[in-house]
């Protein structure tokens, strides 16, 4: 779990990021702008802490170019501020600043809030994947029930015309056989989400689910 | 620096102990960051001194916040008051009154210096 400091005052980013790793955080520092915008492109951190008042780009131009790249939840930033400037604090949140801390910082502090984002962001990707899934569940129902209904039917079918004059055709054999096999996948679809599911590669770049996996 | 330390605000005792308190289980790192602002303090001082000779308001602004930034990592006691006025009149334009402050500030960081100091010897023994 890493978090990036964003701190020009070289005391102070030593400060946090040693008491943040000894409270089993990972920590990188940057000491401006632009070397934060940069590493956030090919290695976004878990959550970045960052200075107000940088050398170049403001605190607030980078949250502003985070905010373009990264939502809330992806990527949480804190802002820290001076204590006694209020209105810097209103500018960052309204800007995407997920909280602040002011300074002089208080560790305790610091590693309360670091701690709130990071589980919010935990609880997000956790209910995204519950979401995605219930709606898995409910295809699967979906296709179970409209697709078992019309197979029955054609499976019956096949069955009186195997017992009539045309028992021995090859086509039947291979009618029947197909209608097995469609009903074998649908138990293979209908067991997907008891166990964690993975994809593979299908065609034209997109993904399939799956439906292979052994039982454990 | 060969001033007088200023005893008006705060002592070196008073310092001490706050950080060892503030620090419990820390004092590594407590101990990493006065090292760092030994080396640091006095080209902090003397950048600014020079910024307000050029007149450079901009970067007095800017280097007296990171300055102040770094020392509230051990007091926010005389000196984080005085390089916070420092800032102030920066961004208010007024150069003339910074050059009183700029004396008070020498003193006091004297006095923070040798807090530190001290306070690093007791934690390496």
């Amino acid at each position: 779990m890493t978090i990036l400091i964003v701190e020009d005052d070289e005391i102070t980013a030593v400060r946090l990021a040693e008491q943040l790793k000894k409270r089993d955080y990972s920590t990188q520092i940057v000491g401006d702008g632009e070397s934060c915008l940069k590493l956030i492109e090919s290695n976004p951190p878990e959550l970045i802490l960052l200075d107000y008042m940088l050398p170049g780009i403001s605190g607030l131009e980078v949250l502003n170019k985070v905010r373009e790249l990264y939502g809330l939840v992806e990527l949480p930033v804190i802002l820290a501020t001076a204590k006694n400037d209020p209105s810097e604090v209103v500018k960052a949140l309204k800007l995407g600043a997920n909280d602040y801390i002011t300074k002089p910082i208080n560790i305790e502090i610091v590693c309360a809030r670091v701690k709130t984002q990071i589980k919010l962001g935990q609880y997000y990707r956790e209910s995204l994947r519950n979401n995605e899934l219930e709606t898995l569940n409910a295809m699967i129902v979906t296709y179970n029930h409209e697709i078992n209904t019309p197979l029955t039917t054609a499976m019956h079918n096949i069955e009186i015309l195997e017992e009539s004059s045309h028992k021995n055709s090859q086509h039947i054999k291979d009618a029947l056989a197909n209608l097995n096999k469609i009903t074998s996948i649908l138990n293979k679809i209908r067991k997907v989400t008891q166990h964690p599911i993975t994809k593979k590669k299908y065609v034209g770049g997109t993904q399939m689910i799956n439906i292979d996996k052994k039982e454990n | 620096m060969s001033v007088n330390p200023d005893k008006s605000s705060f002592t070196s005792k008073q310092i001490q102990e706050k950080l060892m308190d503030e620090f419990k289980g820390d004092e590594d790192i407590l101990d990493k960051m006065i090292t760092i602002y030994l080396q640091k303090s006095e080209h902090y001082f003397t950048d600014l001194a020079d910024l307000i000779k050029e007149q450079k308001l901009e970067d007095i602004k800017h280097l007296s916040h990171q300055f102040k930034g770094a020392i509230s990592n051990f007091t926010i006691d005389s000196p984080f008051k005085t390089l916070r006025e420092i800032e102030s009149l920066a961004k208010a334009g007024q150069l003339e009154a910074m050059t009183p402050l700029m004396d008070s500030l020498k003193s006091q960081l004297v006095t923070l210096d040798n807090a530190l100091k001290e306070l690093k010897m007791q934690l390496q023994t």
